[in-house]
């Protein structure tokens, strides 16, 4: 839901954000989030997955046996939400995963970390509560 | 008295020239304010006018995002962050007042809100499809972390927990 807000808030115009997308296209599976019109943009969620479980989680997006495979994507992505503590036990970053890791006192810290051309990348958004909508431009990835 | 007798002769004047019952189409405000201010200073209103119309044209990246950030709230008063100085330009053209002392914009009316709030609508942000690491960090920017951690403390504990009734959740 908490994404759900955020996503509508965010896009505009004629696009829109729709929980729960699969049915309408033949597929096997329900995607989290889809933005429509020409974006066609997929995000699954996920909370505090390795290992096994999250390979399953990325599996779906598979084009030739994942449960999504005709939902047309341009873009896909599996936010992973986890603790510090969880990204410190597991810090393996998957293809198509984002994490967004949590962390600081009452979690005042969120951190991001994907994967780009074979290379992890980190990022950071500090202080997310006061900075609010802005905290996008303070992003920088090391 | 001068301003009232003043008055009274433009309302006089006004009468004659477009209360005519010959006139065969009804007076215009927009005629009127010509015969009252004149050419040269009609033609600049009317061109200010039009820029007030349309200002979204205008509007830079960093007033749209402090106009979305004042709209996001339910009042038509909005509290400026510490140190913000990104609604200034706003104020100086006209857009919000700036409360002195208790440091809050304004909308001129709640009228003024809706108008812009459903302009930001038509004119916000449009991604294009290769901005999808700019969306996904915007949307996570915005959520809630109270839900996430609510949601992430709870997982952690094998998702039973039992909450107070006053959560909405048992």
């Amino acid at each position: 839901m908490e994404f759900n807000r955020a996503a509508m808030r965010t896009v505009s115009g004629t696009h829109r954000c729709f929980p729960d997308v699969g049915y309408a296209c033949g597929a096997k599976g329900y995607l989290d989030f889809y933005i429509n019109s020409d974006l066609c943009w997929g995000v699954e969620l996920a909370r505090e997955c390795h290992g096994e479980e999250l390979k399953e989680h990325v599996g779906r997006f598979s084009p030739s046996v994942g449960k999504y495979r005709k939902i047309p994507l341009n873009a896909k992505v599996v936010l992973n939400f986890v603790t510090e503590t969880h990204y410190q036990q597991h810090p393996t970053v998957m293809d198509l995963e984002w994490k967004v890791v949590y962390g600081g006192g009452n979690f005042s810290r969120v951190g991001l970390v994907r994967m780009n051309a074979g290379t992890k990348e980190e990022g950071r958004l500090d202080l997310i509560q006061s900075v609010s909508s802005t905290a996008c431009s303070g992003i920088h990835y090391i | 008295m001068d301003t009232l007798g003043s008055l009274v002769n433009q309302f006089n004047l006004i009468v004659r020239k477009f209360w005519d019952p010959r006139r065969k189409t009804p007076a215009r405000s927009t005629e009127i304010c010509q015969f009252l201010y004149g050419d040269e200073y009609f033609s600049s209103m009317m061109a200010n006018r039009r820029a007030v119309a349309t200002p979204e044209q205008n509007w830079t990246t960093r007033q749209l995002e402090v106009l979305q950030e004042a709209l996001s709230s339910d009042d038509y008063e909005y509290r400026i962050p510490a140190g913000d100085n990104r609604h200034l330009s706003l104020v100086r053209r006209g857009l919000m007042y700036l409360t002195l002392g208790q440091g809050r914009l304004r909308f001129p009316s709640p009228l003024h809100r809706l108008i812009l709030s459903y302009k930001i609508h038509k004119t916000g942000r449009k991604f294009n499809p290769d901005e999808f690491p700019v969306f996904l960090e915007t949307v996570i920017s915005h959520m809630d972390f109270k839900l996430i951690q609510r949601s992430l403390s709870r997982h952690s504990l094998g998702g039973v927990v039992y909450e107070s009734v006053s959560d909405g959740i048992q």
